[in-house]
């Protein structure tokens, strides 16, 4: 994102013919200035709609239940309150006479699996994705036709195939299956988009690497590593998501039968839709507390890597 | 780092391969940290081994195979079978039924399932790219100050969980406190009343809708910023030349900007496709809120629907490769493109 496009930026470059003088090229100066400031407005209403839902929730977080159910609705909250953060650590997912896992043990559930789950995917996909992208072999362009298909092999489509297997294995309702489980969609992620990470570092590099007396071994660790490994913790943010985010294979896999810590488990995104029963009225002072502690780990996470999730996840299909 | 800079260095990349060594001999290299006699590189890279690459694999294609290859596999065969609760929970005999699950679909939802999905997939898709195009080149326009404001209002909304945006799209509109109802009724759109529960939410076409909105809203962040990477990649002199020879914007948008922002648009069409047909998290939660299915179904909730709630996994696998089928077809010609440019 360099200033090609910003504001000031009215004529092409200083080393171009000098047509700022005339009168034509300050009439097209006023014009873009003008245009500028429509497309600056423009945008400002686009980003106040977007960021309106996320607004909204952080608001209605700290809203205590009197102001949430209102009408009007607030728009700025007249009391606040931390209650709501409180009581999703103490509230159940079905109510309070039916014992049901914790806000907090959800939680652990969906960051065990997403780490267990992104550590060994990153882990074996960088050694395919090095092999895809740097060596050629025979059978290569069918490897990545596969990767592509599996790739695209859209996430859902495996359910009932994978839900069937694990039950004749006896697995369904235990963490490790939801493990197994997110491996399907998560794989094909990380090799293909690792892949493209790899071949976009500059072949001449590792050439030079080479001719230095590096083994391929330490010209990987030494040069493509370091070059790659931003991009490797992007891939790896994305593929924790996920697992982090997903609600179908949570919710028939494990269900709440988990275990942990002696009781009940299931992961956070089964615990918040669990909230929502049309049997009774919805808490959403305390379903919005717990979205946003769900939520905003994720979000510092993308606003510090999302140039690098942004390429990620395009040079791995673009990228040859 | 986008896509449109690094096209044209795509067949460079093939030259480092342990058969395609650089041509030319190298210089002797000296040693090496670990006091390695000195060699040329070639002979190094041959030391490699032609098996390497397939070790450096096997153990991502071994378990992709386990759990994506024998999983369709299966899937296939119990198309083809009777396959329910009894099955499942016993392991019991299963019988083989021919085309029966499939024949009961064609015969049933298939042709109400499928055209709600495809509207629903222009709808989102369509919408998506429209307005994720429309802010990237705004962003080329506006001030430096908006442009990023909205990127980071974008990196968080991508950032949302899928349920977590579901949920407080479902509270927005919300029949009796949601703010949804308040501004429609401030702007005289309808009265307060008439916008009841039954209205938003056992209306197929409403809960489409809404569904449609929570999925564009979360799915227009990537396409806006990665198109806008793309624009970046495109020369300011095109414009200019453009300018001087007299194209106004419209004319510039379709001799510049769409040809070549073309690969990356394709990209984000296949992959917005992919995402959108099987949507399945926005409209299960609103199914859940609505409580009507039958009539909101797309193919992302139907197979989970059959087998999960009716208990039919024969079925459900017959579903879910006609599914798998379908979006081969839609996004077949856009993905034999992609995968000439990963192979070539």
């Amino acid at each position: 994102m360099s200033g090609a496009a910003g504001p000031g930026r009215v004529t092409p470059d200083a080393g171009g013919p000098a047509v700022a003088a005339t009168p034509e090229a300050a009439a097209r100066v006023r014009r873009r200035r003008h245009g500028s400031a429509a497309a600056t407005l423009v945008l400002v209403v686009l980003a106040a709609i977007w960021f309106f839902p996320i607004y909204y929730m952080l608001i209605d977080a700290f809203k205590p239940g009197y102001d949430l159910l209102t009408y009007p609705p607030q728009l700025w909250p007249a009391h606040w309150t931390l209650s709501n953060f409180q009581e999703a650590f103490t509230v159940n997912g079905a109510g309070p006479t039916v014992p049901q896992p914790s806000f907090l043990s959800s939680l652990f559930i969906s960051v065990m699996v997403s780490l267990i789950v992104v550590v060994f995917s990153v882990g074996i996909s960088l050694f395919a994705a090095l092999a895809t992208a740097r060596f050629n072999f025979r059978g290569r362009s069918v490897m990545l036709v596969a990767l592509l298909v599996a790739y695209m092999v859209p996430f859902t489509s495996l359910l009932i195939p994978i839900f069937i297997e694990l039950n004749k294995f006896g697995m369904i309702g235990t963490v490790p299956a939801l493990i197994i489980a997110y491996v399907a969609p998560v794989l094909p992620f990380t090799v293909w988009t690792l892949r493209g990470f790899v071949a976009s570092v500059p072949v001449d590099i590792e050439e030079a690497a080479l001719t230095d007396g590096c083994s391929r071994l330490s010209a990987f660790r030494k040069v493509i590593f370091p070059l790659i490994a931003p991009g490797l913790v992007a891939t790896a943010i994305f593929a924790f998501i996920l697992a982090w985010n997903d609600f179908a294979f949570a919710n028939i896999i494990l269900g709440n039968s988990g275990s942990i810590f002696g009781g009940q488990a299931e992961t956070a995104t089964v615990w918040l839709v669990g909230l929502i029963n049309p049997s009774r009225v919805t808490p959403w002072g305390e379903l919005f507390a717990a979205s946003l502690i769900f939520t905003l780990p994720v979000m510092l996470f993308f606003l510090t890597f999302q140039r690098r999730i942004a390429a990620g996840l395009t040079a791995g299909a673009v990228k040859g | 780092m986008s896509a449109v800079g690094d096209i044209p260095a795509t067949p460079r990349r093939r030259r480092l391969g342990i058969r395609n060594a650089a041509p030319g001999g190298e210089p002797p290299a000296p040693a090496g940290p670990g006091g390695v006699a000195p060699s040329t590189s070639r002979a190094r890279r041959r030391l490699v081994g032609r098996w390497v690459p397939y070790v450096l694999s096997s153990p991502s294609l071994l378990v992709l195979a386990a759990v994506i290859g024998f999983p369709l596999i299966f899937c296939l065969v119990i198309s083809f079978q009777e396959f329910g609760p009894y099955q499942l929970v016993t392991g019991g005999p299963t019988h083989w039924v021919g085309f029966h699950n499939y024949q009961s679909l064609f015969t049933g939802q298939f042709v109400p399932v499928l055209v709600r999905t495809l509207l629903f997939l222009v709808g989102t898709v369509g919408m998506t790219l429209i307005i994720g195009l429309g802010m990237a080149l705004l962003m080329r326009r506006a001030h430096t100050w908006a442009r990023v404001t909205l990127t980071v209002v974008l990196v968080a909304v991508w950032a949302v969980p899928q349920i977590t945006a579901s949920q407080v799209f479902i509270w927005i509109f919300d029949p009796s406190y949601g703010i949804a109802n308040w501004v429609l009724s401030a702007l005289h759109l309808g009265s307060y009343a008439s916008l009841s529960h039954e209205q938003w939410y056992n209306f197929p076409v409403s809960v489409l809708a809404l569904a449609g909105t929570i999925v564009v809203w979360g799915a227009v962040p990537f396409v806006a910023i990665t198109l806008f990477a793309g624009l970046l990649q495109i020369p300011e002199d095109l414009y200019e030349a453009a300018r001087v020879d007299g194209a106004g914007f419209v004319s510039q948008l379709r001799t510049i900007t769409l040809p070549l922002l073309m690969p990356i648009l394709l990209l984000l069409g296949v992959l917005s496709t992919i995402w959108d047909f099987n949507a399945f998290n926005q409209i299960y939660v609103l199914q859940q809120v609505g409580g009507i299915s039958t009539e909101t179904t797309t193919f992302g909730v139907w197979a989970y629907n059959v087998a999960f709630v009716g208990g039919s996994y024969g079925v459900g696998g017959a579903v879910t490769l006609l599914g798998v089928a379908l979006l081969l077809v839609v996004t077949g010609a856009a993905v034999r493109m992609m995968v000439r440019g990963a192979t070539s």
